[in-house]
């Protein structure tokens, strides 16, 4: 196997044929269904939960069965079953089991629940009081207080919700045999799950086993939420000694899990002469009720704000909010999305308003190694932006796509960075990654971390990335689905972090293993993850590189907006991605493509508005994902760049392809319509109201 | 627990129906998903269930010179495949869900159910067609826009069947259909529109035009359309359509959007054809 060797994946045909086996596939004789009885409030206290009495077949499960009520996420304020007070519509407060599932229906029908309830907070603007606030940052670099400016060019901008809406429901299996509490199920994180378990049961460590199954998409829904889930299994599992199963329903899934946080941006930037001298930001965005990774995101959104521009001065404020709304989390992006749709949206409106180009306007502003960042870290590596921008306007025939321009078309350009791996030093300070090649007497070789496939392709990289490395065939590698009791904890399968991190520790760990192929004994090899020494990171201060190293993306979006229905048509999407070097060309084009589908929907399609805690939009038919039809014409590109760390030079992809697809949009449609846009998705409601204006 | 019947003929179907109060269940693509409750468990209906998706006198497709009668369990997919069916009929059919619930959805369950925003109406509405009801005392017949009362209201008795569906043979010359949804595909829609016309050398000499979604029921009013053949003022048109609109915002769409895009459209083709 070479790396450059263009290959099917790996876990391709066992989807293809069904013989993948997905949590809902498992069928068990004696298993007994659970079902979340959930609060109808969405602030207040359950005063009684009055269950009906005769069911001798059900049973209940609740906040008295945990050892501990926590989940541990990033911090522990999330009940288990909240005891009493509720915080969100749908917060669970018991699970209901019961081996018939007619018969948990008819008992949950029953179910009589008096509640106290208080007045919640569902908007931003409504969170006044500190205990509101989850938390609050603030950077500078230069200064921003002492400018001499012309004026100030400021606009809000805002984004709603996102659903993953991952194919394959949340859903888990839980069994507690021979003092061993085994939990199957859909997850991206198994250690996550494995902390929280240990965190929740009180059982130690050797006691606990977590194993993915087949996971159909996550997108970060699988992210910190499937931690709640393990925990209340958990809870059902070690009570009724038997196996549980958890499976949720599409609408349940789409009404309760995480959803991508909505924000609010203003950027204020100072101008002089034309110039942009300094940029004040404030971020801010809804977290629900609990922390969960709100924090993180929070930051992530931050962090980048001045995207791939140099502005030598700059404030960034970042609030995040603490409401009664529905429980916001990971999402790919994780912040970036809705900051960067901000500052691209506001470069194209800093264009239009001095009447340049708006590829020639951000060429001036470019960053470049060397450089500083947002956060005042030095740019170590190679920045292309002017030669991407260069690819860019030749594989879209920029020049001839505005010149042929024709009425109600639009052309809308963006350039968004993204950073591989966890903030700052999390991948030292928190993760701290361990991966294992175990080569055995068949000399097949095996990969033992906890990184899942969840459809992204991990799988088929990281198998590429050992087997070129050790110059094998494909098939001689063997990478199970991670069984906590097998293989080590190699991190979390998120932040973009799979192919760089991960990947170049089974690189590292392979060029080891190489020379000892021959011999004919077992042999394992252990890698830790070591820290870059020039990556610096204060995390009081949030100065320094806040990232390994940065991906970038630069795309060209084409729509038609029809002037009757203001319907949007994207008809093109060109771009162009520095990720280092591909490991797997196909694997990128399938990250891009994806990326594009998602970033449509963000952009134009996937509206979800919650009135007073209750989502809206709640079903397939009311929350419009994007279908075949309606994705662009895609021509894309990458430029290679390759990094030191990455193997084989790969730096991060996946959540980059999504990141800048929306703005590019929503540019488009201004381009289109004349209109200012400072709010995703954009609809053709929105649009028609702002031609009634 | 319940009965399900499921007759091999009409006359036996109608004989059930008369005894029994039931739920009639055609291609099921509404009922069915109305009973779920969670996956796994079974979808329980609390009334007695009568199937008449395999009745073969109502899956026929008859086109005579005078008119097209549709039997009510012909399927959408059938209707869209059928190349002797004019493109004005087909086309609204081609365009509803996708093609798994277009190849068991019916012609008489989307009317029955008479959801707001069932797309087969507005084209029926336009078409001046009439519903056969059939109950083992006889039939009767009447336009499908008086049969129709209101969102999921219809005025069928509890012995009847819907049977057929009616559609007279006019000599339309033009027409044009627009569904707006939220994406291009498998979607409900936010409105659709459908104006059919008449010209004879180049005098419009009849005219029909209906409007999804917008009302509980779709809009038709002939006495506007006269008008409008009469005078030709296409401002006015749109503005007596207009007072006819009475829809709200919900999830999908907005009262504003509706009402706005679907007179727009009907302008822009009007000034562009008649």
């Amino acid at each position: 196997m070479n790396i450059h060797d263009k290959i099917n994946r790996v876990d391709g045909i066992s989807k293809i044929n069904g013989s993948a086996k997905y949590i809902e596939d498992i069928h068990l004789d004696e298993v007994f269904h659970a079902r979340t009885l959930r609060s109808g409030i969405a602030k207040g206290r359950v005063k009684s939960i009055d269950y009906p009495v005769d069911y001798e077949d059900i049973i209940v499960v609740d906040s008295h069965d945990i050892h501990k009520n926590e989940v541990l996420m990033i911090t522990t304020d999330m009940p288990v079953f909240t005891p009493s007070e509720v915080t969100y519509v749908g917060e669970p407060l018991s699970l209901i089991l019961g081996k018939d599932k007619h018969r948990v229906i008819e008992f949950m029908n029953q179910i009589k629940i008096v509640y106290e309830e208080d007045e919640g907070i569902f908007a931003m603007d409504a969170c006044t009081k500190a205990e509101d606030i989850f938390s609050e940052y603030v950077y500078e670099k230069g200064n921003i207080h002492e400018l001499e400016y012309d004026e100030i060019f400021e606009k809000v901008y805002e984004t709603g919700y996102q659903e993953q809406l991952y194919m394959e429901k949340q859903g888990m299996i839980a069994s507690y045999d021979d003092h061993i509490l085994t939990i199957q199920g859909s997850m991206q994180c198994p250690y996550y799950i494995k902390n929280a378990l240990i965190h929740a049961t009180g059982l130690p460590d050797h006691r606990i086993r977590v194993i993915q199954t087949t996971t159909g998409g996550a997108f970060g829904g699988k992210e910190e939420y499937p931690s709640l889930l393990a925990c209340q299994l958990a809870a059902a599992a070690m009570k009724v000694r038997q196996t549980v199963s958890l499976i949720f329903d599409r609408r349940e899934d789409i009404l309760t899990t995480t959803k991508r946080h909505p924000s609010r941006t203003t950027i204020k930037s100072y101008l002089k002469d034309d110039k942009i001298l300094g940029m004040d930001i404030l971020y801010e965005i809804d977290g629900g009720s609990y922390r969960g990774l709100t924090d993180v995101v929070l930051q992530r959104g931050l962090l980048t704000l001045t995207g791939c521009y140099k502005i030598d001065h700059v404030q960034v404020k970042g609030k995040a909010y603490r409401t009664n709304n529905i429980f916001s989390g990971a999402f790919r992006g994780f912040g970036a999305p809705q900051s960067m749709f901000a500052l691209e949206q506001h470069m194209n409106q800093l264009a239009k308003k001095f009447k340049e180009d708006p590829i020639s306007y951000r060429r001036k502003y470019f960053v470049q190694q060397g450089d500083l960042s947002a956060t005042s870290g030095v740019f170590h590596e190679k920045i292309l932006l002017n030669q991407m921008a260069d690819a860019l306007i030749r594989l879209s025939e920029y020049d001839d796509l505005l010149a042929k321009k024709e009425k109600n078309m639009g052309i809308g350009v963006s350039f968004v960075p993204h950073g591989g791996g966890f903030t700052g030093d999390g991948e030292a300070a928190h993760i701290k990654a361990q991966v294992k090649l175990k080569k055995d007497t068949l000399n097949r070789v095996h990969l033992l971390v906890s990184t899942v496939e969840m459809g992204q392709g991990a799988k088929t990289v990281l198998s590429k990335i050992v087997a070129s490395t050790l110059e094998i065939p494909i098939e001689q590698i063997v990478y199970d689905d991670p069984d906590t009791f097998k293989v080590p904890d190699s991190g979390p399968t998120v932040a973009s972090r799979t192919t760089m991190v991960v990947g170049g520790l089974l690189y590292k760990a392979a060029l080891e293993l190489k020379p000892l192929m021959n011999n004919p004994a077992e042999i394992v090899i252990t890698k830790n993850y070591v820290h870059p020494e020039e990556i610096v990171w204060n995390q009081k201060s949030l100065k320094g590189n806040a990232y390994l190293a940065y991906s970038w993306s630069a795309v060209v979006a084409v729509v038609y907006v029809d002037p009757i229905t203001w319907e949007i048509d994207c008809q093109k999407l060109y771009g162009i991605y520095d990720v280092g070097v591909p490991v797997d060309e196909k694997t990128l084009l399938g990250q891009v493509h994806g990326g594009v589908a998602q970033g449509l929907g963000y952009g134009m399609m996937e509206k979800m508005e919650s009135e007073q805690g209750i989502l809206q939009h709640n079903s397939f038919s009311s929350y419009a994902v994007p279908v075949m039809a309606d994705m662009p014409k895609m021509e894309v590109d990458w430029i290679f760049n390759p990094y030191r760390e990455g193997p084989y030079g790969a730096k991060a992809a996946g959540e980059l392809t999504l990141v800048g697809v929306a703005p590019a949009i929503a540019a488009a449609v201004e381009d289109a319509t004349g209109f200012d846009l400072c709010r995703l998705p954009i609809m053709p409601e929105d649009l028609v109201k702002e031609a009634e204006k | 627990m319940i009965q399900s019947y499921r007759p091999e003929t009409l006359k036996e179907a109608l004989q059930i129906r008369n005894q029994i109060d039931c739920t009639v269940f055609a291609g099921g693509t509404d009922l069915y998903i109305r009973k779920r409750q969670w996956q796994g468990a079974e979808r329980r209906f609390d009334n007695d269930l009568l199937f008449i998706h395999q009745l073969s006198e109502l899956r026929k497709i008859e086109v005579s010179d005078e008119e097209i009668i549709l039997g009510a369990c012909v399927t959408q997919s059938e209707i869209e495949g059928d190349a002797y069916l004019p493109e004005f009929l087909r086309m609204p059919y081609r365009l509803m869900g996708n093609p798994a619930i277009r190849n068991t959805a019916t012609v008489g369950g989307n009317i029955v159910n008479a959801a707001q925003v069932a797309d087969s109406l507005p084209v029926l509405f336009a078409l001046d067609s009439q519903v056969v009801l059939q109950s083992i005392h006889g039939e009767r017949k009447m336009p499908t826009m008086d049969f129709v009362i209101g969102k999921y209201k219809t005025g069928i008795q509890t012995n009847e069947i819907l049977t057929h569906v009616m559609i007279p043979k006019k000599n339309w010359t033009d027409f044009y259909y627009r569904k707006i949804g939220s994406r291009k595909q498998n979607i409900l829609s936010k409105l659709s529109v459908i104006v059919l016309l008449e010209k004879k050398n180049d005098d419009l000499t009849n005219l029909a035009i209906s409007i999804g979604c917008v009302n509980e029921k779709p809009i038709r009013d002939h006495e506007i359309e006269q008008g409008f053949l009469e005078s030709g003022a296409i401002n006015q048109l749109i503005d007596q359509l207009y007072d006819k609109m009475e829809g709200q915002n919900d999830k999908r769409s907005s009262k504003a959007y509706r009402e706005i895009t679907s007179l727009k459209l009907i302008k822009d083709y009007l000034e562009k054809n008649s």
